[in-house]
């Protein structure tokens, strides 16, 4: 299935992969049913908050030691949610609820290819240090964090004032 | 790229997470963090690209006349258009100079964010051609630019926007409605319309001492009275009160005779000029003032004496609207020339006293097509009770007739103020044989000579340059013959 056939309907795409994350927060047990439900309902809030929600569930579900769901269902969590994040901006849906109009849909999805390739860069970029870098603290981490989106958001700044004439190089 | 409220509240939410995950020790925060950011990120590359796509679109800014004048509207259009899609337009607004004044048309168009601009109102040429036209008046003379108009632009999912300027600034040349080289004098010798009080010789007394107040910001210095100053040891004005009002009278020739001289410079452009102070100084004074037009065929308008602001307005307004009625445009409805009869057919007493006055009137619609303006100064004098101020702006084309009002006016007005333009220097080509024109002025200026008299003044109105001209030529011919 290419990216254009699978964001063809929007409202369906997002939810789909957000579903994906809701069945595995199900299978993690009843305080992870109890997520699923919040994060399926969250699908109707403007994107990146069914994301952030679904983080904030994930963390919070498999961080408990009470919790013995094996790594497949956080992995099938993460990518439920990273998959809904990545669909939701290529389709260029506010919200999982809109309705779907085909052919602005796939326009969207052409002109959006650059942005998701540098923000998908920048999110790898940064998970690999978060997750592979263990020398540094969390602290540490989120700062590296803070910092990298900080710079790049800077430089995407200064990129577009000079590349419309609004300041001098 | 300034970030809206909705990324600040977006980046907070990553920023929240970030902090969950150093508060509670667990990485899986920083992944939402992580994903939260790089849908910023993603959200400002894509809107870079945005705003790339409407600053490289083809702008066009068009005023419809570049050269204009002053108190006369001009439309500037803009059209921003591309051939791929122009998305994320918010609106488009003009960048009008500080000295033009929005009158008409569209200063800003909001495009439909719903729609992203596709059903836009003032758009024109499908989805991605926007146009928006507004339209301007100026009260001062110079230069002035449109810059470059501002398109606004917001980000796919509104975490951004811009104000992006499009297209070429414009210049627009406002030129003086009324010409700048106007010279009124005596043969040749310039005077100042200044501003004063009234002239004893026109009748009005002046103005008369009123009460003492302290001095206040802004009070004009003239108005200091220096005794009571010294006496009181502070600064004390003197408030003048108008003794009395002169009712003046303007009569405005604006016969095809007016319609002499380049389009911009002609007799009546420079009569107009006159017209127009002379409403100032009956401003000034609140003195009332009544509009008389004399056109071709006879009176083309009546604004009998009164005074007010709308009074001075009004009159002002009919003056800028004034055209040469030998070009077939007169202005304002024409008055009636003959009232009807035909069917006052009866013996009656009603019909004998009506068949009277349509019978005298329609004489005097006769009289008034042989010599217009001689009759519209008389049968105005002969209605007016009070001895008014006579003013009279026509050129020398009709001697003969001019020489006859002046007379018929002086005889009831307080005083006649006649501005005459000769049409020598208005002609064009009057000038190319120096000596001509000199002879036809000296002519011009003996004639004026003759109709001053007791009550009665007479200055000439003509284009300073080509006065100045005339008169240097006959000063050389003077010095070449020593």
């Amino acid at each position: 299935m290419t990216l254009n056939g699978l964001v063809s309907r929007p409202t369906v795409a997002p939810a789909l992969a957000l579903a994906l994350a809701c069945v595995g927060f199900a299978l993690a047990g009843p305080l992870g049913l109890l997520a699923a439900l919040l994060v399926a309902a969250s699908a109707a809030l403007p994107w990146p908050l069914p994301f952030a929600l679904g983080q904030l569930a994930a963390a919070a579900i498999f961080t408990d030691p009470g919790t013995a769901a094996p790594p497949t269902v956080f992995l099938a969590v993460q990518s439920g949610l990273w998959l809904a994040l990545v669909l939701a901006y290529a389709s260029g849906t506010p919200t999982a609820s809109d309705a779907g109009m085909p052919e602005r849909v796939r326009e969207t999805v052409q002109t959006n290819v650059v942005p998701v390739a540098v923000g998908g860069g920048v999110a790898i970029g940064l998970l690999a240090v978060v997750t592979v870098w263990s020398a540094g603290s969390l602290l540490a981490k989120a700062g590296v964090v803070a910092i990298a989106i900080a710079a790049v958001l800077y430089g995407v700044h200064r990129y577009e004032r000079v590349t419309t004439g609004l300041v001098a190089e | 790229m300034q970030p809206t409220r909705r990324a600040v509240a977006v980046l907070a939410v990553g920023a929240v997470l970030a902090g969950l995950g150093v508060v509670l020790q667990s990485p899986v925060y920083l992944y939402g963090a992580v994903g939260v950011g790089a849908w910023v990120v993603a959200e400002a590359v894509a809107f870079t690209r945005r705003v790339e796509t409407v600053v490289s679109a083809d702008a066009t800014q068009r005023l419809a006349e570049s050269r204009t004048r002053s108190g006369r509207p001009v439309e500037v259009s803009v059209v921003l258009r591309d051939d791929d899609p122009i998305r994320g337009v918010t609106g488009i607004e003009l960048s009008p100079p500080l000295a033009a004044t929005h009158v008409d048309g569209t200063e800003r168009l909001d495009v439909d964010k719903a729609n992203d601009g596709r059903n836009a109102s003032d758009a024109t040429g499908g989805s991605d051609s926007y146009r928006l036209a507004g339209v301007y008046e100026f009260d001062v003379t110079g230069r002035f630019e449109f810059d470059q108009p501002v398109v606004d632009v917001e980000s796919q999912h509104g975490l951004f926007t811009e104000r992006a300027p499009v297209g070429d600034p414009v210049t627009c040349t406002v030129e003086p409605s009324t010409p700048s080289d106007v010279a009124v004098g005596q043969g040749g010798t310039r005077i100042s319309l200044g501003i004063g009080e009234h002239d004893a010789q026109i009748g009005g007394s002046g103005f008369t001492p009123g009460d003492l107040r302290k001095y206040a910001a802004g009070d004009p210095q003239s108005l200091i009275d220096w005794k009571t100053t010294a006496r009181q040891g502070e600064p004390y004005v003197r408030e003048y009160e108008a003794a009395g009002e002169l009712e003046t009278l303007l009569f405005v020739d604006h016969r095809g005779t007016t319609d002499v001289g380049p389009e911009g410079r002609q007799a009546l452009d420079y009569l107009r000029s006159i017209a127009l102070w002379v409403v100032d100084y009956a401003n000034a004074r609140d003195d009332p003032l009544g509009l008389y037009g004399i056109g071709d065929d006879g009176p083309t308008a009546r604004v009998d004496p009164s005074s007010g602001t709308g009074q001075y307005r009004q009159l002002t307004t009919r003056i800028h609207d004034l055209t040469p009625t030998g070009r077939g445009s007169g202005w304002g409805p024409r008055l009636p020339a003959r009232p009807d009869a035909s069917t006052l057919v009866g013996d009656g007493a009603f019909e004998r006293v009506l068949s009277t006055f349509v019978d005298g009137h329609r004489q005097y619609v006769e009289r008034v097509t042989d010599d217009p303006l001689f009759d519209v100064v008389r049968t105005t004098l002969a209605r007016t009770g009070s001895d008014p101020w006579i003013v009279v702006l026509t050129t020398d084309a009709n001697p003969t007739e001019l020489a006859e009002t002046v007379r018929a006016a002086s005889k009831n007005a307080a005083h006649v103020t006649a501005f005459v333009a000769p049409t020598v220097l208005y002609e064009p080509g009057s000038l190319a044989d120096l000596d001509a024109a000199y002879d036809r002025y000296e002519d011009f200026e003996q004639f004026r000579s003759r109709l001053v008299g007791d009550g009665v003044d007479v200055f000439e109105v003509a284009p300073g340059e080509r006065l100045d001209a005339v008169l240097a030529s006959a000063r050389d011919t003077r010095e070449v013959g020593r």
